[in-house]
C-alpha cells in the first residue's frame, strides 16, 4: 500500500521530498489511511517523527502500522518517533479544573491552551521537541504528523487559533533549513457550508498547503467495492516553475492490509 | 518492577492482540474476527452483527435516540441485562428517569430461571432428579453440556414481557448516577472547562474505573481482583436539556462541553476494561454538523428512527417495522478496514418479547396480481406527438 500511495502522490524516488505541508481532508468518510501511510513512510525513510494524536490511542496506530509492515513502538522506544498523547487532553482538563487542585500545581499543556485561548503552549511543546530532535548527532529530517485537527475545534478552539498554530508549526520546521521534514495533518470536511468556522478552517489550511489530499465518499452512496474517491492536488508553491495545479482523482478500496487505488470506473466489480 | 510497569503504561491500551487477551480470560467476551479486539455483546444478536460482532472493550457506542426515546432505551436495557448475564458490573446514569427504575425494567433473561435455580441447588442436572428416558434412551448416557456455564456464553436471549428479578440484579455490582440527586449539594465555583454536570459524571466514572480495578495500567500490581470483569457504562439521554445546568456554567458552550466529555470518556476507556453506550437525543440539535462532530467522538454511531408520529407509520412499505436503523459510523479500531454490512437499509421491530433489527424488505404480496394497480394504468389520452400510437393501450412489456 505504501508504495502505491506514494506513487499516487508522486513520491517515486527512494528519498522522499521534504519541506512540504500536506493536508488531508475527508468528507463523509474516513481519511485516516493517509495518515497511517505517512507515518509508516516517514518512519521507514528514517525521519525523526513528532506525532500528535488526538483521536486515537497509540496502540491503534501501532497495530495498523504493523499491518503495513512498520513497527511504530520500536521506533518510539528508539527515540525516532515522539508521541504526544492528545487523547488524554480532555481528561487532564477535567482533573485540572477539579476542586482539590492546589493553585500552585502545574497545569497540563491543554489546560494552559484553553486558558489563554490559543494553542501557543502546545506549539511551544512541539517546537521544543523539534529543536531537541534536530540537534542530535545524526542529521535526519524532522517531520510532524498531527491526526485530526478538527478535534481541536470540537474541543473549543476557533479556526483562527488552529490556523495560526499550523502556521507556527510550519515555520518552526522550516527554520531548520537543512533537515526540515514534512508536516501532515488531517481535517474533517463535513461542513456543507453551514458551519462557518469549520469550513473556514478547511479553506484557510487548503490555501497554505503544498499538497492537498481530498478523500470523499461516493456521492452515489454506499458501495462494497468502491469505498470512495481520492483527489490529489499538487500546488507546487515551492517549485521553481509555477506550474498549473494538477489534480488527479482515483477510486480506492480499503482492504485488510492495504488500500488499492484504481482509475475511476475500473473497479474489479465493474469490469 | 513497578518502575518498568509505569514506563510501559503509555503504550498499553485495551486494544490488545488476541494472544495477549487469551491469558486474561474474561467471561462474556470473545475476540473479534476482524481486529483481535475483545468484544462484548449488546444483548441484541442482530445489533451485534451490525456492529461487526459486538462492542469492542474500550470503545463508546452512540445511539441517537428516536423522537420519544422509547426504542433507544430498550436497547440500553438490553445492554445492561446482558451485563447481568455475563457477570459484568453496571454503571447507569440518567437525568430524566431514576436509574433504579430503569434497572427494575431490564428484560428478563430466558435462561434466568435456570440460573437462579442453579444458585439454589448448585447442580440442577444431577441424575437423581432426572426421570429415566423411555424412548430415546440412548441419549441418556450423553454428557450433559448445556446449562453448565450459562454466564460464559456470548449473548443471551431475553423476554421483554418480564422484568428482571432483584435476585438476578444482585448478582452483579450496580452503581447509579441520578442527576437531580447528585447535583443537590452546591460545589464551589472554580475555573471550569466542563459543564458541572458533565464534570461530576466524568469524575464519578473515573473513580469507578479506578476503584473497581478496571484500569489496565495499574491492574497488574494490584491483586485485589483475582477475576477481571468488564464495567458496562450506560449513559441515558446525555445531552438532553436536563443535563444542562445553566446557572453555574456561563461561558461554556453546551456542545463544546459535551465534546470534551466524550473525548475524555474515550481517553479514559481506552485504558480500561470498560465499554460505554451513550444515548443522545441528537434530533434536538439543530445543526447537522454538530451531530457529525459528536459522532466522530464516539467509535460507533447508530441512529434509531421510529415511525411513531411520522407519516411512515402508515406507509405500506414499512408495515412490518416499527422504525429504521441508520448506521452512521462503524468502529475502525486497530485496523484500516471496518466491518462493512451487507446493506445499509435496516429496520427494527419490537415484538411482544423481543426486539430485532432486520434487513429491510418489502412485505410479501399475498393477494392475486389482479389487484395490482399497474395493470390498469392507461396512458392519458391527451398525450401527443411520438406517443400517439400507444393511445388507449395499457402498458405491456
Amino acid at each position: 500500500m505504501i508504495k502505491d500511495f506514494n506513487a499516487l502522490i508522486g513520491w517515486v524516488t527512494e528519498t522522499i521530498p521534504c519541506n512540504q505541508f500536506i493536508l488531508v481532508t475527508d468528507c463523509q468518510t474516513d481519511g485516516s489511511f493517509a495518515i497511517h501511510n505517512f507515518l509508516s513512510t516517514f518512519v521507514r525513510s528514517h525521519h525523526k517523527v513528532i506525532f500528535l494524536s488526538l483521536g486515537q490511542s497509540f496502540g491503534h496506530y501501532n497495530s495498523v502500522a504493523q499491518k503495513l509492515g512498520t513497527n511504530l513502538s520500536s521506533a518510539k522506544s528508539s527515540g525516532q518517533l515522539t508521541h504526544i498523547d492528545g487523547l488524554q487532553f480532555s481528561l487532564q482538563l477535567c482533573r485540572d479544573s477539579s476542586e482539590d487542585k492546589t493553585p500552585g500545581e502545574k497545569l497540563s499543556v491543554f489546560t494552559e491552551c484553553l486558558r489563554c485561548g490559543s494553542l501557543r503552549p502546545l506549539y511551544l511543546t512541539i517546537m521544543d521537541l523539534i529543536k531537541s530532535q534536530s540537534t542530535s548527532s545524526t542529521p535526519s529530517p524532522v517531520s510532524v504528523v498531527i491526526d485530526d485537527l478538527s478535534l481541536l475545534m470540537s474541543l473549543g478552539f476557533k479556526a483562527q487559533a488552529i490556523t495560526e498554530f499550523i502556521h507556527y508549526c510550519r515555520t518552526a520546521l522550516w527554520k531548520l533549513s537543512q533537515n526540515a521534514g514534512n508536516l501532515v495533518t488531517l481535517v474533517h470536511d463535513d461542513a456543507d457550508g453551514l458551519d462557518d468556522d469549520a469550513s473556514h478552517l478547511v479553506i484557510a489550511l487548503s490555501h497554505q498547503t503544498d499538497m492537498l489530499i481530498k478523500v470523499e465518499g461516493l456521492t452515489s452512496g454506499f458501495s462494497k467495492d468502491v469505498h470512495g474517491q481520492v483527489t490529489i492536488v499538487h500546488r507546487g508553491l515551492h517549485q521553481s516553475t509555477p506550474g498549473r495545479r494538477k489534480a488527479t482523482s482515483v477510486h480506492y478500496k480499503i482492504l485488510d492490509k492495504t488500500v488499492s487505488f484504481f482509475p475511476m470506473g475500473t473497479s474489479s466489480a465493474v469490469l | 518492577m513497578a518502575a518498568t510497569m509505569s514506563t510501559a503504561s503509555g503504550v498499553k491500551t485495551s486494544f490488545q492482540r488476541k494472544g495477549k487477551a487469551k491469558s486474561v480470560q474474561i467471561q462474556g467476551t470473545r475476540p473479534s474476527l476482524h481486529n483481535n479486539l475483545l468484544l462484548v455483546s449488546t444483548g441484541v444478536p442482530s445489533f451485534d452483527f451490525i456492529l461487526g460482532g459486538g462492542l469492542a472493550v474500550g470503545s463508546v457506542l452512540l445511539i441517537e435516540e428516536d423522537t420519544y426515546g422509547h426504542y433507544a432505551q430498550i436497547l440500553l436495557r438490553y445492554f445492561l441485562a446482558e451485563g447481568i448475564m455475563s457477570g459484568h458490573n453496571l454503571f447507569l446514569a440518567s437525568a430524566s428517569q431514576n436509574p433504579q427504575k430503569i434497572l427494575k425494567m431490564l428484560p428478563f433473561p430466558v435462561e434466568g430461571d435456570k440460573l437462579l435455580a442453579g444458585d439454589a441447588k448448585n447442580d440442577p442436572t444431577t441424575s437423581a432428579g432426572v426421570e429415566p428416558m423411555k424412548i430415546a434412551w440412548r441419549y441418556e448416557s450423553l454428557p450433559k453440556v448445556e446449562g453448565n456455564t450459562p454466564s460464559h456464553k456470548f449473548g443471551h436471549s431475553y423476554d421483554l414481557s418480564r422484568t428482571v428479578t432483584p435476585e438476578l440484579l444482585s448478582r452483579v455490582i450496580t452503581d447509579t448516577f441520578y442527576l437531580p440527586e447528585e447535583m443537590k449539594e452546591e460545589s464551589k465555583s472554580s475555573p471550569l472547562y466542563l459543564c458541572p454536570t458533565h464534570q461530576k459524571l466524568l469524575r464519578r466514572i473515573e473513580s469507578q474505573i479506578r476503584d473497581g480495578g478496571y484500569h489496565l495500567t495499574d491492574s497488574v500490581q494490584s491483586k485485589q481482583t483475582p477475576e477481571r470483569t468488564i464495567l458496562r457504562i450506560a449513559l441515558h439521554s446525555l445531552g438532553s436539556p436536563l443535563w444542562w445546568d445553566e446557572n453555574s456554567s456561563e461561558g461554556i458552550d453546551t456542545l463544546t462541553s459535551l465534546c470534551r466529555f466524550l473525548h475524555a470518556l474515550r481517553g479514559l476507556l481506552r485504558n480500561s476494561l470498560a465499554v460505554a453506550v451513550v444515548t443522545m437525543p441528537t434530533h434536538l440539535l439543530e445543526v447537522f454538523t454538530d451531530v457529525r462532530r459528536l459522532e466522530r467522538l464516539c467509535d460507533a454511531a447508530v441512529q434509531i428512527e421510529s415511525f411513531a408520529g411520522s407519516e411512515k407509520e402508515t406507509n405500506p412499505m414499512y408495515e412490518e417495522y416499527h422504525g429504521l436503523v441508520h448506521v452512521k459510523q462503524l468502529p475502525r479500531l486497530n485496523s484500516l478496514t471496518l466491518s462493512t454490512p451487507d446493506t445499509a437499509d435496516l429496520g427494527f421491530k419490537l415484538k411482544r418479547k423481543k426486539f430485532t433489527i432486520e434487513k429491510l424488505h418489502l412485505p410479501p404480496e399475498f393477494s392475486d396480481s389482479t389487484s395490482r394497480p399497474q395493470e390498469d394504468v392507461v396512458l392519458p389520452s391527451s398525450s401527443t406527438g411520438c406517443s400517439s400510437i400507444f393511445q388507449k393501450r395499457g402498458l405491456d412489456f
